[in-house]
């Protein structure tokens, strides 16, 4: 073996046991590895990686609550991660999140050393933003159905549909879901391409409205509106905000 | 749709028939009565389309008894009753414009009609009103024909399309690559349970290929083939994969295609199971409820999920239960917000 690669520290994320046992045996073999954790779902994930700054994780597509395009979302700025799945129509989508590589189950000893190749030349360089990685993250036309946000160690799951409305904050995007609020890393407008444009319209420059919580709209002054919710929450409706609320309604 | 109403060569033909019947009236007039062609043709034509226009309703009394007879003695006395009320509406009709044509000197018409011309053009009423019900009945029948071999012809279609289906969701290539690679996992660790999974694997496969042979198989041996496959997706989910099977003997011997189950249980998996952290497990029931099987592939579900599958599998189970029970056997689903429900219910066929 040259002296000269790095040993890395490696976190194996897969759901299922025999899958992990599987990357284990192929870090083993491969060797210049150490093991630092394993975790059979995404929050444990978040929560590992958070406390061990693994140099790879080697990530499971298909999980439950929290699949491996949310965790590498959330966490996707911090480590570089290796999908292994046995789908391969995940593999543009992988690229395109910048995972370093993506594995088809089940992956040979010579194509895992081969990746792990490709994290040690990448550690170097600047990973893209969350918001990036996020719009990447689904395929072209699908909508998001629930948005992820991390907080620390700590991950939120949030359906779409518990949102009232979303709130620009400086770099933050506010969500507003039944009386609390969760800050995230993200502009308003990626988000907006995210979520479904039938649900979610964009009232005012700062404000992404679910239509679902409107209860009236109500003229403030001459060419300035205000959208009264649900709850009695009010925001301000632009010109053009009003345009795209009236052509949906 | 009335076959007058349906193209032009449906209307051609009717107007055509309307004219020689027509027609034949004025001959019948200039034989019987002392009149000019011309006065003959124009109290038989009209009368004749008149009739014929009017005889055209016997399509909708056709329509309305089924061919397929199974008393033989109402729809005769119906069609028989019609045509004699028609005939003496026609035959009624067919005086009044001779009166007309007399009185106004339409034409060179004696004033007396002759009385067997009236007894003659009942008879052609009823008679062209049988002849009417006749032809609308061989239309009809031509017509279930062509309806029931084209429904014959797609239910074939789909028998196959649902078998080639379900030989292709059996060997679904990421269940395949799944087992393969837990057995990659397992071979070191522990080697005796990468041989079983070996064996399970080998096992479900050839039993498949056997059975693409079978249009129906046992309900009993359905299950076995059904548990065999959880046994291997058990291998790879471990704990958080449980199986809870009840087999009634009373459905034991039904008759089913084969692998009509497998798109539910791999859906019980997929969609079910496999989203929960913790697992759950899989119940798989079969009772006997009179004349019918009701078979239950039941799983809990994460509550939270919204987007998910295609329905792609509740298709196939669908298709294959129309290709080989048609109306008799149903699918029906109970989706719950945190647990799933499939229920399919066939008519028994015992071997």
């Amino acid at each position: 073996m040259d002296e000269q690669v790095r040993v890395l520290r490696a976190v194996i994320v897969d759901d299922e046991e025999p899958a992990r046992m599987a990357v284990r045996q192929g870090l083993l073999d491969v060797g210049n590895v150490e093991i630092v954790g394993e975790c059979a779902n995404g929050f444990e994930a978040v929560k590992v990686v958070t406390d061990v700054h693994p140099d790879v994780v080697l990530l499971d597509v298909q999980m439950p609550k929290l699949d491996g395009f949310e965790v590498l979302e959330l966490l996707g700025r911090e480590v570089p991660v290796v999908f292994v799945t046995a789908y391969d129509e995940f593999a543009l989508r992988a690229f395109e999140v910048h995972a370093v590589d993506y594995l088809l189950k089940p992956f040979s000893p010579e194509r895992l050393a081969a990746a792990l190749d490709r994290v040690r030349q990448r550690t170097e360089q600047a990973s893209p933003a969350p918001a990036v990685l996020a719009a990447a993250a689904r395929p072209p036309g699908a909508t998001l159905d629930r948005v992820v946000v991390r907080d620390g160690a700590q991950v939120h799951v949030l359906p779409v549909d518990k949102i009232d409305y979303v709130e620009a904050q400086d770099d933050y995007v506010a969500f507003h879901a039944a009386g609390k609020t969760i800050l995230k890393d993200q502009t308003l407008g990626d988000l907006e391409g995210r979520l479904d444009g039938r649900r979610f319209v964009r009232i005012h420059r700062s404000y992404l409205l679910n239509i679902e919580r409107l209860a009236r709209v109500e003229l403030y002054a001459k060419d300035s509106r205000v959208a009264i919710l649900g709850d009695g929450t009010k925001l301000p409706v632009s010109r053009s905000g009003y345009q795209r609320l009236q052509q949906l309604l | 749709m009335h076959p007058i109403l349906r193209d032009r060569r449906w209307l051609t033909l009717h107007i055509v028939v309307w004219l020689v019947a027509g027609q034949m009236i004025g001959l019948l007039v200039r034989l019987l009565v002392d009149a000019s062609w011309l006065a003959a043709m124009l109290f038989g034509v009209p009368l004749g389309v008149l009739g014929g226009l009017a005889a055209s309703s016997a399509w909708y009394l056709t329509r309305s008894t089924p061919s397929t007879w199974t008393d033989r003695v109402r729809p005769i006395a119906t069609f028989l009753l019609a045509a004699i009320v028609f005939g003496a509406i026609w035959a009624f009709a067919g005086q009044l414009w001779w009166q007309l044509i007399e009185r106004f000197g339409l034409a060179d018409l004696p004033a007396a009609q002759h009385p067997g011309l009236i007894a003659a053009l009942q008879g052609i009423g009823v008679l062209g009103y049988l002849l009417a019900v006749s032809a609308y009945r061989l239309v009809q029948a031509f017509e279930e024909t062509a309806a029931a071999t084209s429904r014959a012809l797609q239910s074939e279609v789909a028998q196959r399309d649902a078998e080639l289906r379900a030989l292709r969701a059996q060997l679904d290539p990421h269940f395949l690559f799944n087992s393969l690679n837990s057995i990659s996992g397992l071979t070191s660790t522990n080697p005796e349970k990468a041989r079983e999974m070996c064996q399970l694997l080998a096992d479900f496969l050839r039993q498949g290929l056997h059975l693409g042979h079978s249009s129906r198989i046992s309900l009993k041996r359905e299950i076995e083939l059904t548990e065999q496959y959880l046994r291997i997706e058990q291998v790879r989910f471990g704990s958080r994969l449980g199986v809870s099977v009840h087999v009634d003997a009373a459905s034991a011997d039904a008759l089913v295609p084969p692998l009509l189950l497998q798109p539910l249980v791999e859906n019980a998996v997929r969609h079910g199971v496999a989203t929960l952290i913790e697992g759950g497990t899989i119940g798989l029931e079969t009772r006997r409820v009179g004349d019918r099987i009701v078979v239950t592939v039941s799983n809990p579900r994460d509550a939270d999920v919204q987007r998910r599958g295609t329905g792609f599998g509740l298709d196939i189970v669908r298709r294959r239960l129309a290709a080989t029970f048609g109306d008799a056997a149903a699918l029906t689903i109970e989706p719950l917000a945190g647990a799933f429900r499939a229920q399919v219910t066939v008519p028994v066929e015992e071997a």
